[in-house]
């Protein structure tokens, strides 16, 4: 699944929510993604390093150079105090938006 | 947040670089994986490839957080207008010299204004610098005896400091000297610097510290100037300092020398005791109001009824509404000039958006959005604005040196020596009122071509086309008719000011205009009177309470015999040798004689023009006129009860270049208060120079003016030559103006339609019928624009007759308005000339072939 078919906003909780577990580096977030909604949802690296990107822009997140597992140059990312509220706040419109729309469905 | 994580990214701390590296990363490692699936290295590298997109794009879009797009845009653009302006340098040239032009006058006015009323002087907390006045009914009192200051000095509560400061002015034969005599806190209070030398500090005596531009002019500019000595009124003073050039003083107009406040005796003899303007500054957050209102008690102590006013001294002069309104005729046309030279720049863009309209007509076809097009036809105005900016400021600051350098070659020359100017360099206020009339005047040029030029259908933009919509024509048809009302009406504004000055220049006063020389000011006592008289180079001598041509001789009420109600007439007090000195011819009867003259005798002499109001139909020798109490705002005569007329004068004018022949004037012998007038033998100027020099030597303490009379007449002249220059300057720029748009607009016309043209020639069309195809356009054109004008011309000057009713200063003059649209619309037409004489070149053959 492209992220363009996700709910509009919701990848970028994918990454924080992802992160908020371990810091992380990119290969590593689209992978936990992939296997953790069997295979359901996989990020589009196009998608992915745009949406980085912003969160870091936002300050959401913090980067740093790093060695992967594999022995690889990689940048491992780290949740922020601001990242952490800012999960907390999109699951919370989430949840209601997700709520309203099943109680639409169910009605 | 963001934007500081932006910027932080700019210098690689943080975010987008390395961005690359990490994809490239993250592909190995999805190649990894396939490998670790067991495929070939080959299969995996083309998978991951393949699942991975295009890797340029996701770093775009990754470094697009990043960035700031809109700043980069800008820059992109800026780019391209550059280019696409260094390709067509005709194009760029012409525009940033019309949109320059417009914008040098806007800066030399702005400069003034600047000068005089924006900057602050440069000196510690202007802003809170005020003149201590008291004001009442009728009552004005700037000048204030010295313990007033020491108290003023001494009221901390609302006070931080005080100065005293007094003018004073010494005549020269070479050149005068304009000074401040101060306190000795002066320099220090204000925080003034000196260039060199030191400022005047306590317990200074005879020692004076030079403005920067005396010690220029007069000096040279020489640093040996310290311990020098300068000679003034007969006393010998020390050169001690020379001030800051960005110091001048908190006056209008920058003194020559500032020197100790305890001379002032010595400058002003006949002052007993030291009395002085004094300015305040008053303490931080202590308002006008309030500081007002402490001082009230004082104010009322000096005389009753006087309440304190506190005038700003933070400029030289205060912006008051008064001030735009005077000069509201210079700033409408200048602003009309501004305004044509837009329209101007207005039509070459327009052109030059439909010479583009294929270029644009593809990169709006292959996606271009709209707004950014019309955001990259705005930034090239923009930048061609700011290239104007610089041009404009580069000229302004040209015609500043250039109408100082004009100014002082063609005033009277007695007049320039009397004049100081602030300094009209530019300061940072200048660059930014320049850069912002820049940017506005591109908006107003540039905004309409770009909307428009960025509307046509695809389709039609593609061939080269126009949409029906596209109305450029007529709104390059509105720009040439505005141009040439504007033209029309600077023109015929020009023309009735310079014909004005012209009558003024040959108009006679019937007096004697040149070698008389007038001496006012202090010290006329009949010793320097005598003195005066016997000196070999002076023929005759009179005093006057009001010497011709400085100002309008005053009204008083008075009954003629054989009248019952008063009669405003105008009168002067004149010695025996008045008539002599000045060349009044004597009509009938006698002037006074020098006895009446000495002992203020109950006679009079009349004008021809009194007599015959007076009494029309009898003689007036033997008559009597008694003055009468005054209504407010008339003088009182100076001599009570009845004079008797003894004699009649031919009509002369004594008032303004614009007034005719007084329409009364009674002369009545001298009282006190006169100011002296020497006829002088031979050359005026040789009999100047020893007058002067004899009163520096003689009187070296005497303070007052020596002044040809002729250069009082000539300045009043003057004004109406330099305003009569100015007018046409303004309306030949504007002409040009006209001549370049209306040339544009017709060569356009005739490059745009050079297939239509080629197609009539070829069906046998006439050379002759083409080019006056052309022509008619721009007759329509000029015609309307010249009506238009016409009808605003007329109105202007009618507005000039109205505004200035109350002296008659000028009169409605029909031929400068035939004039003003006779040449606008000549000039108008002709620049078709060259346009259509291109029409009637065009050759069939080469036209229908091409494209």
């Amino acid at each position: 699944m492209e992220s363009n078919e996700l709910l509009p906003g919701t990848l970028e909780m994918l990454i924080l929510k992802t992160l908020s577990r371990a810091a992380n580096h990119g290969y590593g977030i689209a992978q936990h993604i992939r296997a953790v909604s069997d295979d359901a949802l996989k990020i589009g690296e196009g998608s992915l390093y745009p949406a980085l990107q912003r969160i870091l822009v936002n300050g959401w997140v913090e980067a740093e150079w790093g060695v992967s597992e594999t022995n690889r140059k990689v940048r491992i990312y780290k949740l922020t105090a601001a990242g952490k509220k800012r999960l907390a706040d999109e699951r919370r419109t989430f949840d209601a938006m997700i709520l309203a729309i099943g109680r639409v469905l169910e009605a | 947040m963001r934007l500081w994580n932006k910027v932080r990214s700019r210098f690689g701390r943080a975010g987008e670089d390395g961005l690359a590296e990490e994809m490239r990363q993250h592909r190995e490692m999805i190649e990894e994986r396939f490998r670790a699936d067991g495929m070939s290295a080959r299969d995996a590298r083309n998978r991951a490839a393949r699942e991975f997109g295009p890797l340029a794009t996701a770093i775009e879009d990754g470094r697009a957080e990043w960035s700031f797009a809109w700043l980069e845009a800008l820059w992109s653009d800026t780019r391209y207008a550059c280019r696409a302006l260094a390709r067509d340098k005709t194009f760029a040239f012409t525009a940033v010299l019309t949109l320059g032009a417009g914008l040098a006058l806007a800066s030399v006015a702005f400069t003034f204004f600047n000068a005089y009323v924006l900057r602050p002087f440069a000196v510690t907390g202007a802003d809170r610098l005020y003149a201590v006045e008291w004001r009442g009914k009728d009552a004005y009192i700037p000048i204030h005896p010295w313990w007033a200051y020491e108290e003023l000095r001494g009221r901390t509560d609302v006070v931080e400091e005080a100065l005293a400061s007094r003018g004073v002015f010494v005549g020269g034969s070479e050149r005068h000297w304009q000074g401040t005599l101060v306190s000795d806190n002066y320099f220090r209070m204000l925080g003034a610097r000196t260039a060199i030398g030191r400022p005047i500090a306590r317990g200074d005596t005879d020692v004076v510290v030079l403005g920067h531009r005396a010690w220029q002019s007069a000096f040279n500019g020489e640093a040996d100037v310290i311990g020098k000595t300068l000679v003034l009124r007969g006393r010998k003073y020390e050169v001690i300092g020379v001030a800051a050039p960005e110091f001048i003083g908190l006056d209008e107009s920058p003194p020559d020398f500032w020197a100790p406040i305890g001379l002032l005796r010595a400058f002003r003899a006949e002052e007993k005791e030291i009395a002085a303007g004094v300015i305040v500054r008053l303490r931080e957050g202590v308002s006008k109001a309030r500081a007002q209102d402490a001082l009230a008690a004082m104010a009322a102590r000096a005389r009753v009824g006087l309440r304190p006013h506190l005038e700003p001294r933070a400029t030289a002069l205060n912006f008051e509404p008064m001030v735009l309104l005077v000069f509201s005729p210079v700033l409408l046309a200048l602003g009309l000039v501004l305004a044509t030279c837009c329209a101007n720049v207005a039509n070459m863009l327009l052109a030059r958006g439909l010479a583009r309209q294929r270029e644009i007509g593809i990169r709006l076809s292959v996606g271009a959005g709209r707004g950014r097009l019309v955001r990259q036809l705005m930034t090239e105005a923009l930048v061609i604005a700011t290239l104007a900016g610089v041009t404009g400021l580069a000229l302004a600051q040209a015609a500043l040196e250039g109408g100082q350098r004009l100014f002082f070659a063609t005033a009277p020359i007695e007049f320039t020596k009397l004049v100081r100017l602030p300094s009209l360099a530019p300061d940072y206020r200048v660059f930014l009122f320049a850069l912002a009339a820049a940017a506005v005047a591109a908006l107003i040029a540039a905004l309409v071509p770009a909307l428009q030029a960025t509307r046509p259908s695809l389709t039609m933009a593609l061939r080269g086309e126009f949409g029906a919509a596209f109305r450029a024509s007529r709104m390059r048809d509105a720009m040439v008719v505005l141009q040439v009302v504007v033209c029309t009406v600077l023109l015929a504004c020009g023309a009735l000011l310079y014909r004005r000055a012209d009558v003024f220049q040959t108009q006679q006063t019937g007096m004697r205009e040149r070698q008389v020389i007038s001496i006012s000011g202090d010290r006329r006592g009949p010793e320097f009177v005598q003195e005066l008289r016997a000196l070999p180079y002076v023929e005759e001598i009179a005093v006057a309470r009001r010497p011709p041509w400085y100002s309008r001789l005053p009204h008083a009420m008075v009954i003629p015999a054989g009248h019952t109600d008063g009669v405003a007439a105008r009168y002067n007090t004149v010695s025996a040798g008045y008539f002599e000195v000045m060349a009044i011819p004597v009509m009938a009867g006698r002037v006074f004689t020098e006895e009446e003259s000495r002992t203020g005798a109950p006679v009079a002499v009349v004008s021809q023009a009194t007599a015959r109001a007076f009494w029309p139909w009898e003689s007036p020798i033997g008559k009597t006129i008694r003055g009468v109490e005054s209504r407010e705002g008339l003088d009182n005569l100076p001599i009570r009860g009845d004079l008797r007329v003894v004699g009649v004068t031919a009509d002369v004018r004594h008032g303004m270049v614009f007034d005719r022949i007084d329409d009364s004037c009674i002369y009545l012998p001298p009282g006190d208060s006169q100011e002296v007038l020497a006829l002088v033998r031979g050359d005026e100027d040789a009999g100047l120079q020893h007058l002067r020099q004899w009163v520096v030597e003689r009187w070296p303490t005497f303070e007052g003016e020596t002044l040809p009379l002729s250069t009082v007449l000539n300045m009043q002249v003057y004004g109406f030559r330099a305003a009569a220059w100015l007018g046409w300057g303004l309306g030949l720029l504007a002409m040009a103006l006209t001549i370049s748009g209306m040339y544009g607009v017709m060569s356009f016309l005739v490059s745009q339609r050079s297939k239509e043209i080629g197609i009539r020639m070829a069906l046998g069309a006439s050379p002759g019928g083409v080019v006056g195809m052309v022509l008619r356009r721009s007759v329509k054109l000029a015609t309307l624009g010249v009506a238009i004008g016409g009808g605003f011309a007329a109105a202007a000057l009618k507005l000039l007759v109205v505004a200035t009713a109350g002296i008659r200063v000028v009169e409605f003059d029909t031929l400068a308005l035939a004039l003003g649209v006779a040449l606008a619309g000549t000039a108008a037409v002709l620049a078709a000339a060259g346009p259509s004489s291109r029409a009637a070149r065009v050759d069939p053959n080469t036209v229908l072939r091409s494209d």
